[in-house]
């Protein structure tokens, strides 16, 4: 069970749109190394792991991940409002408009869609602590 | 006390970010008693904190609506939007 906080968790105020900006850190939404991957990662991991330590870090870090997810999502979403056609085309972000408008889907920043093959789950505690360290340890 | 919302805002985003952290280490070192108390006491100024916020400003969880006139759980700027993370003033 999850209750939602009305607040980013850390603010968001983009002045200037900018998209093609905008097309490049949506990676950090829906690209391999992204806050769904590791949100969706971690949360997915917590159903096999023996310790509870683990499972405790593993659900509240997968929770943080939530929030991260909410604040790119907000900096896409400021990067791209009140765009004119002509900005639209200018900056090349006429790829991704062209399908999703100004709604926020998860695709990496060369548009590939969000994909579950970008997580490991292996129900095995060194294989997925393993795996976390070589998503998220050197990247945050 | 901040009297400009976001100013608020921030202060309880400050005092979250350093209770969920701390949280996170708890999780790996439960029976580190100096942190535990730290915990106990970031928890108590930030329910502090939230409660003060809500009554002023509106709910931050669909738990912290005061309002008994109308339902204010849905009033905007939602959270992702500029104008709830820039002040007013």
């Amino acid at each position: 069970m999850w209750l939602y906080d009305k607040k980013l968790q850390y603010p968001v105020k983009i002045s200037k749109p900018n998209p093609k900006y905008a097309q490049i850190i949506i990676s950090q939404l829906g690209g391999p190394d992204g806050e769904l991957a590791a949100s969706t990662r971690y949360l997915s991991q917590r159903y096999s792991m023996p310790y509870d330590e683990v499972v405790g870090i593993l659900t509240d870090i997968g929770t943080e991940e939530l929030a991260h997810v909410e604040m790119i999502c907000a900096i896409v979403s400021q990067l791209t409002r009140n765009l004119s056609m002509e900005e639209i085309k200018a900056s090349g972000f006429d790829t991704y408009f062209v399908d999703h408008t100004a709604g926020i889907y998860p695709v990496s920043a060369a548009g590939v869609p969000f994909d579950a093959k970008y997580i490991g789950v292996k129900g095995d505690v060194i294989a997925d602590l393993t795996e976390d360290l070589a998503a998220d340890a050197t990247t945050a | 006390m901040k009297t400009c919302k976001c100013k608020y805002l921030k202060y309880i985003q400050t005092l979250s970010f350093a209770l969920h952290e701390t949280v996170l280490y708890l999780d790996g070192h439960p029976c580190d008693k100096e942190a535990l108390t730290y915990y106990h006491k970031t928890k108590a100024r930030l329910l502090e904190a939230i409660s003060e916020f809500e009554a002023k400003f509106g709910p931050l969880t669909y738990k912290g609506v005061c309002d008994t006139d109308v339902w204010t759980w849905i009033k905007g700027p939602w959270p992702w939007e500029y104008e709830a993370n820039v002040c007013e003033n």
